[in-house]
């Protein structure tokens, strides 16, 4: 990469740099974008780091699964662990009990709180100015501001949200009271009591800043509107169901389905296949994630520019993440930029956040929390839920009471993705197109269209102009 | 002015973790302060993990430590997700470690070290540069070598069987016994271990290591000699199933039988809450302790395999107490 160009660059990451510590966590998305006429005409996502999973699980008890497969991301901690568990349970087509599920949902709810609010004040914060709406701070976040927000607000708020996840999940990151058949934690009245203590010190930061936050959205929201639109599909499996209620879909807090061209449908899994074409694997990699043989991964393979495969439902790209739910839920119109990204994340993150009260508030001391799950012999399963950052989906087929199949199609998955067989770009790529560049040295729009799909990896950004000259801007999300 | 090479490990060894932090904060805060300063150079790299371990130290509780381990963690001369600089310049910073040009006092690795192109971080004249490459050229240059979680200490779980992308421990790569690396074991490992870990290298001094290069400090016992369920245990009262009350020996637990080292038990996670067994809270009413999820052995260098899983049953040669 050309060094001549990099010294503007890197001051534009230096801002972004010195206040985004949490969030700048993951290293592995890159974005590449070219830019003609002070604007992207076209983007190419790539994921940079392959680990194999899916071969990693095969010929294990599948009990062991929920416990591997949560190390897929350290950040969202809760996520794969539950998928993973909910596709076993679906195997052996069993239910669970109320206070388990409410369990559940809190672990999983807190995760969305600390992962939400980390977003909006840590890792988009910082490009749009929030800290000029905490009190006591100025506009123009420098060095000093940001760890004063960090120290007393943004650190203790998610130290707090991973206290409650270790009250029913013995400790966090990486929580181990979730099995199939239930959750291992019998709920305790002093167990209720400290994480409502705790819950009612995080309500406390959200309902400060949160109005705050809706305010400045609010007051930007011309400009915001600007680009970012994307496919403008949306999908969502659903998350947090009623536990006393679960296989009432309609009932879930957010709901399953999927919003093609404006209209709302209910989401049939098996018109979901990946595409292999741009992935650096063998060309009979992909298909359908109950049927894909374990990917054989071929670095170099011609036109292939990513370790992430291209999800697609009944071909068509879809946007996944809190905009999706809140769309598919019919909680928000089914329009799509940096505002209604931003916009329907603080919205998500107070809904969830006041359900996740109402969990804990719901338990029952001593009640039962498991219900025996065996092994099946033979079995397949699938587990739909949701990560902070969209549809996370999780397929196992078991045989002679082991993994013999393993599919993860996790929520970068579907927005990072590279292009399908039909070139269909991914919903980043497309989303980047028309971001308005106007000094190709900061191009600080394209990352604020990629941040604003939150991916829980870190991106680099590498411009390509069209005189063939390239720079490099790494920045993380 | 000068803070003393200290070994906040053997402190602890006598007055407890909780009790370093808060008697020797000034020098501690100063030995992380040194490296924003640029006195000491530190480069952090991430490899095949998952940022659990970042994740976790951000879980330390003692808010006199906050913003200098934040700091800390954004003026290491290079990470590769949290470098101030971007692209090129921040690949200077691994170059000019690697010829020499700037001192390297300590490499931190977290992840473990996969195979060629399947981690590369940063690019020389327009090429990925393997993770495994920068790997070897720093170590070789590091006054102290720090693998942080069980991935970069042992390969864990990216290096399971088959073990897809090659990935191999930190010492492996480095052609060393693993004594010679210092292994903050753990999936992930606590921010206790870290932080003083940490304190006690950056100052200058190598903690006190077992023979798999665990700070021994943190690794002496085994989870079930401290474990509250202990009394169950020795009551024979066993669970059956999850969620009942007993030990969890019989539905896996491997805190006795291979035995998984760690202060668990005693050191407790996120503020002294709860750990994998068991809680902090004896229920007044239920006498029940929550979590009740049997140790996975994440601290070890076996781990994911064969004796820590099946996770859930007694691995073969330990069915008995």
């Amino acid at each position: 990469m050309a060094k001549t160009t990099l010294i503007p660059v890197a001051e534009t990451v230096a801002i972004t740099k010195t206040i985004d510590p949490i969030t700048r966590i993951e290293g592995h998305l890159g974005v590449k974008i070219e830019v003609k006429d002070f604007k992207v005409v076209d983007a190419w996502s790539s994921g940079l780091l392959w680990r194999g999973f899916e071969r990693i699980l095969l010929g294990r008890d599948p009990r062991d699964a929920p416990i591997i497969t949560s190390r897929i991301c350290g950040v969202c901690h809760a996520v794969h662990r539950i998928t993973s568990i909910l596709a076993l349970e679906n195997a052996t087509n069993m239910d669970t009990t109320p206070d388990a599920i409410r369990i559940r949902n809190i672990i999983q709810g807190i995760n969305f709180v600390y992962s939400h609010a980390a977003h909006i004040f840590v890792l988009a914060g910082p490009d749009y100015d929030l800290y000029g709406l905490v009190p006591g701070l100025s506009e123009g976040t420098n060095l000093d501001q940001y760890y004063a927000i960090l120290k007393e607000v943004v650190l203790p708020a998610q130290r707090l949200c991973h206290e409650i996840g270790a009250i029913f999940g013995g400790k966090t990151p990486h929580h181990m009271t979730t099995v199939p058949g239930g959750v291992t934690c019998v709920p305790t009245a002093t167990a209720i009591a400290e994480a409502l203590t705790r819950m009612s010190e995080i309500k406390e930061v959200i309902t400060t800043y949160a109005p705050a936050v809706l305010g400045y959205l609010q007051d930007h929201r011309t400009e915001l509107e600007r680009f970012g639109v994307g496919c403008g599909n949306f999908l969502s499996y659903g998350v947090f169901p009623d536990p006393d209620h679960p296989e009432d879909l309609d009932k879930y807090l957010l709901k399953r389905g999927v919003v093609i061209g404006g209209v709302l449908n209910p989401l049939n899994v098996n018109k979901i296949s990946e595409a292999v074409k741009y992935s650096w694997y063998t060309d009979d990699s992909g298909g359908k994630p109950a049927e894909e043989i374990p990917p054989r991964d071929y670095y170099g393979k011609q036109g292939a520019y990513s370790w992430l495969k291209s999800p697609r439902y009944n071909g068509k790209v879809c946007e996944v993440g809190p905009l999706a739910r809140m769309v598919v839920s019919g909680y928000y119109e089914p329009k799509a930029s940096l505002y209604d990204r931003l916009k329907a994340r603080a919205l998500e993150l107070v809904l969830v956040m006041e359900n996740a009260e109402r969990w804990i508030r719901a338990l029952t001391p001593g009640a039962k929390v498991y219900v025996p799950y065996k092994n099946p012999e033979s079995a397949m399963g699938t587990g739909l839920w949701e990560a902070p950052r969209g549809a996370n989906g999780h397929w196992v087929k078991i045989k002679d009471g082991k993994i013999q199949h393993y599919q993860v199609v996790s929520p970068t998955n579907w927005n990072a993705s590279p292009r399908d067989e039909l070139g269909q770009r991914g919903p980043i790529e497309q989303a980047l197109i028309g971001t308005p560049i106007d000094d190709l040295a900061k191009p600080t729009n394209a990352l604020k269209t990629v941040r604003s799909f939150d991916p829980c990896i870190a991106c680099a950004v590498h411009v390509v102009t069209m005189n063939g000259k390239s720079l490099t801007v790494e920045s993380t999300h | 002015m000068k803070i003393g090479r200290r070994d906040y490990l053997k402190i602890a060894s006598m007055i407890g973790a909780g009790a370093v932090i808060s008697l020797y904060t000034f020098d501690i805060r100063r030995v992380f302060a040194e490296v924003t300063e640029g006195k000491r150079h530190v480069i952090w790299l991430q490899g095949a993990g998952d940022t659990g371990c970042t994740i976790s130290l951000l879980q330390g509780v003692n808010p006199d430590l906050v913003d200098v381990i934040s700091n800390f963690r954004l003026s290491v001369d290079f990470h590769p997700t949290l470098m101030i600089p971007a692209g090129d310049e921040a690949v200077k910073a691994l170059e000019d470690a690697a010829d020499g040009i700037q001192p390297l006092d300590v490499l931190i690795i977290e992840g473990a070290v996969p195979k060629g192109n399947y981690c590369t971080v940063g690019e020389i004249a327009g090429m990925p540069v393997p993770f495994e490459d920068w790997v070897r050229v720093l170590g070789g240059k590091a006054k102290h070598v720090v693998a942080v979680g069980t991935c970069a200490a042992f390969g864990g779980i990216p290096a399971a069987i088959p073990n897809p992308t090659g990935c191999i421990s930190v010492a492996e790569a480095l052609g060393k016994n693993l004594y010679e690396v210092i292994n903050i074991a753990g999936c992930p490992p606590h921010p206790d271990w870290m932080t003083l870990t940490l304190a006690t290298v950056l100052s200058g001094v190598k903690p006190q290591l077992d023979t798999y290069g665990r700070p021994r400090e943190f690794f002496k016992d085994k989870i079930h000699e401290n474990c509250p369920l202990r009394r169950r245990y020795e009551e024979e009262k066993f669970a059956k199933y999850p969620s009942d009350d007993g030990c969890l020996y019989k539905i896996g637990c491997k805190g006795k039988d291979p035995g998984a080292r760690g202060d668990c038990p005693v050191r407790l996670w996120n503020n002294k809450t709860s750990f994998c067994t068991a809680g902090k809270w004896i229920d007044k009413d239920t006498q029940l302790y929550p979590a009740g999820a049997p140790c996975i052995g994440c601290t070890e260098p076996e781990f994911p395999e064969y004796p820590w899983s099946p996770f859930y049953e007694r691995p073969k040669g330990y069915e008995k107490g």
